[in-house]
């Protein structure tokens, strides 16, 4: 670089002294925050680490897939896998109702149009904390159990939750549910096919109908036996998994950082590239040059890191005794797993039914459903459920009917004077551009929903905030359970903002 | 775009073709008839599901009315509530006096109004028709709403309407200003707290608890400050008329800097109680202030005449590097702070003050920053006299708008900060912005809550 004048004055110094004395700044700052708080917890005799991670915590977690968990980081797994539940049956359902509500304050009945706009003014309005305390005292103004005698029964509610028959899954069920999955890309073939020849020779050829019996047709098959030939997929797991033990470690190790470098350089030449066109004449502007040190560092990083004893108490953790960061990432391990699950020797119904019973309480004069037969949503998980499911579902019909509205109205009369049906105007014109607007603020209505879940905290369902505080307040390691907590919930945020994003993209109109 | 009104807007109800409305509106169609019949019915029964949890005797209203004080103002004592009374009747007063100067005098035509209500009484009617007489409380059903009750609810609705109805069909056409109609409201609010009566938990003199729950009067000491209160606001609301029909269009600055100041002198003042000793303030406060702003009003003066333009660089740097000396030397907190003003004022002065008006403005200004920063910080470096043994005086709903009041304050420029770094060509500032942004947002909030709670927990151990 060539200063012409006093290099203080010069603008290329002055910006990148000035972000240097930021980062310098931040990273002072940063460090201040956490040396205090960490020499603070040595102080207390409590230095941080992530040990408790292994040992056992020796809680009770009221419901989730284990409830004595056999250490820290199951116990943490149990309020992910707690928080996910809500999450995705919330993103579900709140989605149908919001849709319905927001196509119901659109509709030409007064009543239907004034008890929704009601609905949506009076939800929106109150505290989510408030609604879930309200849902909370709904579901406990039920009789306890033991009060009314019941009899056999099918669905029931009481002060204890609300019971409801499920279907148990058996050894089969992985094999089946794969196979059911596959179902639905049968139907979507058959769909497009039948389109396509509605298309090309202009007669009806049932789409609906004829995917709708692949689909019936399909899952009849696989329920009595055809699922076994997903047993080929557990198969073929097989033998990856002995092909990976063949493999030394140094040669998982060596392809990861191969695949590292060789992408890191086709970044950087896309990078130059892009700059050698008329309008950038080859100049590589302040970004371009931090984005192309960034690329080599990232990649640099990784392959230092992956040779050394990096963090050792993390890797403790994951392989045990062994110091060394574990090459394979327990592949091997979850290729066994996926051989073991889709076998196709397994034989039997994939599901069975089975019925909710209420019984003793231990030795108390109080009575439970039974946690092994059908399936009972604790008031907890109702209470939270149920509040953000509505809380949400009237922000999403808004989103609804903002993008119906924001439609222009031309686009459904040209429809109408084209003879299309209501349900096929809707469902051809005005949805896909409707959808189209609708697409990014519904992303944030589901952000909003998967962070809400934290909320049930208050009325003691196990999330992942319930169960972490738990642990700390046992444990005393706060600063790594809200590094856990920053974790998980930066990993939820962007898997959903990139499904949405994907679908954004795919939506988006193609412009020229 | 298409017209928002045909959708947003509901129908036009008219009187002369109810059965046309009936069967435009809700029964255009065989599947509308249904549908309105079907959300009826769900209207009716919701309704009903929801007043029965919330009158049934299981909900314990008793215990929200018997400690109402405790919702407002938690611990706050109550040989002190004058300043809660004080709290409260100066934000109304400024309610009032911004409402009087900034109300547009909407005129509203008398039928509308009358519509408006009729819709309002009919919604009263509906609901205390499907109110459910009784409800089961664990097996047994126990009275909540009488048919009496009912009847003599309807009798009083019908009423209502009857002579709104003669209102409307009278004065069809003349208007009423909006305002007076938002105070009839009000007046009726504060009038109707010397007329109910609600149940509270009350003691006999041997200490055992009445039962039923007796129906009492509000206490003389929540009806007498309300109602002063109210006085007020209406003499505000007529100041704030006065003097935009006097056309003192400087007042709309002055209100909203009392609304900004409102809140500080509450906490730093008249919420604490604060020990601040006369002999401080004579001594100390009032002549620091004097000296401050007669130097500020110097400046103001002479920085602009033409011997001292060529210095007034040497003398903002000089004023600068004097003020940062001073915030490490250990000195008064207020002078510390009265410096680093003074450097603004010298560094400002020259562009706002460029004429003998604005001079004469800015010096007012200043004065009277001074002063009021002077004693603000007295205020709020006093020890309280009010202590609240185990918690904070700030509680309750008190607590609620301060955080809300403040909240809002603090985050709006920092958020203008972040925004702008995230839109920063330097690519380190930006990548630290959108950082901070993605993170903060990405984890909820009661996780924020938990984590700055726990930090302060490990700084005080």
């Amino acid at each position: 670089m060539k200063f012409n004048k006093a290099f203080w004055r010069d603008v290329r110094f002055l910006k990148w002294a000035g972000q240097i004395a930021f980062l310098l700044f931040i990273f002072n700052l940063i460090s201040n925050f956490v040396s205090q708080a960490i020499e603070n917890l040595n102080a207390t005799n409590l230095p941080f680490s992530w040990r408790f991670l292994g040992t056992t915590p020796g809680v009770l977690i009221s419901e989730g897939f284990v409830t004595y968990p056999e250490s820290g980081l199951q116990a943490l797994q149990v309020g992910m896998a707690n928080m996910l539940r809500i999450a995705i049956s919330g993103i579900f359902v709140a989605t149908i109702l919001g849709t319905v509500i927001g196509v119901a304050r659109l509709s030409k009945n007064w009543v239907v149009q004034r008890s929704s706009s009601g609905l949506v003014e009076t939800v929106r309005n109150i505290p989510l904390l408030v609604q879930i305390f309200f849902w909370q005292a709904v579901i406990l103004s039920f009789p306890r159990p033991e009060e009314i005698d019941r009899g056999e029964m099918i669905f029931d509610i009481s002060a204890k939750g609300i019971a409801f028959p499920w279907l148990d899954a058996q050894e089969t069920s992985w094999l089946f549910g794969v196979w059911f999955i596959l179902s639905f890309i049968a139907a979507r073939r058959i769909f497009k096919w039948r389109v396509s020849v509605m298309e090309s020779e202009g007669r009806e050829a049932y789409p609906g109908i004829a995917s709708f019996i692949t689909f019936i047709a399909w899952n009849v098959g696989g329920w009595f036996g055809g699922y076994k030939a997903v047993g080929v997929i557990g198969f073929v797991a097989s033998l990856l998994s002995d092909g990976f033990e063949l493999l030394p470690r140094i040669g998982i190790q060596s392809l990861i950082i191969f695949i590292g470098f060789y992408y890191s350089y086709k970044y950087i030449s896309k990078e130059i590239k892009r700059t050698r066109s008329a309008e950038n004449r080859g100049i590589l502007t302040d970004d371009d040059i931090f984005k192309i040190i960034m690329a080599g560092l990232l990649v640099l990083i990784l392959a230092i890191g992956l040779f050394l004893p990096f963090g050792i108490t993390i890797s403790d953790f994951l392989v045990g005794d062994e110091p060394f960061f574990k090459a394979d990432w327990g592949i091997p391990q979850f290729l066994d797993g996926v051989q073991n699950r889709l076998n196709w020797e397994l034989t039997g119904e994939p599901f069975t039914l089975s019925y909710p019973e209420i019984i003793q309480a231990g030795q108390s004069k109080f009575s439970r459903y039974s946690p092994d037969v059908g399936k009972v949503m604790s008031v907890g998980y109702f209470a939270t459920w149920m509040g953000v499911i509505i809380y949400t579902s009237v922000f999403i019909s808004e989103v609804v009917r903002s993008g119906i509205m924001a439609v222009a109205k031309g686009q459904s009369e040209a429809g109408l004077s084209l003879g299309l049906k209501r349900s096929t105007l809707l469902r051809l014109i005005v949805l896909p551009q409707a959808l189209r607007i609708m697409l990014p603020p519904m992303g944030n209505q589901y952000l909003n929903l998967a962070k809400n879940t934290s909320l049930g905290i208050a009325v003691a369902f196990p999330e992942i905030v319930a169960v972490g505080q738990t642990i700390y307040n046992q444990e005393g390691q706060t600063v790594a359970v809200f590094l856990i907590w920053m974790a998980f919930y930066s990993t939820v945020s962007l898997v959903l903002s990139s499904i949405i994003n994907y679908y954004n993209r795919k939506m988006k109109m193609v412009e020229r | 775009m298409q017209d928002n009104k045909t959708l947003e807007s509901p129908p036009e109800v008219q009187f002369a073709g109810v059965s046309r409305w009936l069967k435009e509106n809700l029964f255009s169609s065989l599947s509308s008839s249904i549908l309105t019949v079907l959300s009826i019915a769900a209207v009716v029964s919701v309704f009903r599901a929801i007043i029965g949890f919330f009158i049934s005797p299981e909900r314990e209203w008793t215990a929200v009315t018997y400690n109402l004080q405790l919702y407002m103002v938690q611990a706050y004592p109550e040989s002190d509530f004058i300043r809660v009374w004080i709290t409260v009747g100066l934000l109304i007063f400024l309610l009032g006096l911004s409402w009087g100067f900034n109300s547009l005098k909407e005129k509203v035509i008398i039928k509308e109004w009358c519509d408006g209500l009729l819709k309002g009484i009919s919604s009263f009617l509906f609901i205390v028709l499907i109110a459910p007489t009784s409800v089961d409380v664990e097996g047994t059903t126990v009275e909540v709403f009488s048919n009496n009750t009912r009847y003599i609810c309807l009798a009083v609705g019908v009423g209502l309407i009857l002579t709104v109805y003669l209102l409307r069909k009278t004065y069809p056409k003349n208007e009423i200003v909006r305002d007076r109609i938002s105070f009839l409201y009000l007046s009726l609010l504060v009038g109707s707290i010397w007329i109910i009566k609600v149940p509270t938990v009350t003691f006999t003199s041997s200490n055992e608890r009445v039962d039923p729950d007796p129906f009492l009067p509000l206490a003389n000491t929540t009806t007498i400050p309300w109602t002063i209160i109210f006085g007020f606001m209406i003499f505000a609301y007529l100041i704030g008329s006065f003097l935009k029909a006097k056309g003192k269009n400087s007042m709309s600055r002055l209100i909203l800097s009392s609304w900004v100041l409102a809140p500080l002198v509450i906490v730093s003042w008249i919420y604490r109680k604060p020990d601040f000793g006369m002999s401080n303030i004579l001594t100390l406060d009032i002549p620091i202030a004097v000296t401050f702003s007669i130097l500020g009003i110097l400046a103001i003066r002479t920085l602009n005449s033409e011997k001292i333009v060529p210095y007034q660089r040497y003398i903002t740097y000089g004023m600068l590097v004097l003020s940062i000396v001073i915030f490490f030397l250990p000195v008064l907190r207020q002078l510390k702070i009265l410096f680093f003003i003074t450097w603004l004022l010298v560094s400002v002065a020259p562009t706002i003050a460029n004429s003998k008006e604005s001079a004469k403005n800015l010096s007012i200004v200043w004065s009277v920053t001074v002063f009021i920063l002077v004693l603000l910080m007295r205020g709020a470096s006093s020890e309280s006299l009010i202590v609240v043994p185990g918690s904070s005086i700030y509680g309750g709903f008190t607590l609620t708008w301060l955080i809300a009041f403040f909240g809002i304050a603090i985050s709006f420029p920092f958020g203008v900060i972040l925004a702008l770094g995230r839109t920063s060509k330097l690519p380190v500032i930006r990548i630290i912005c959108t950082a901070v942004i993605e993170l903060v947002r990405s984890v909820p909030f009661i996780t924020w809550l938990f984590f700055w709670k726990r930090y302060a927990h490990t700084l005080s151990t």
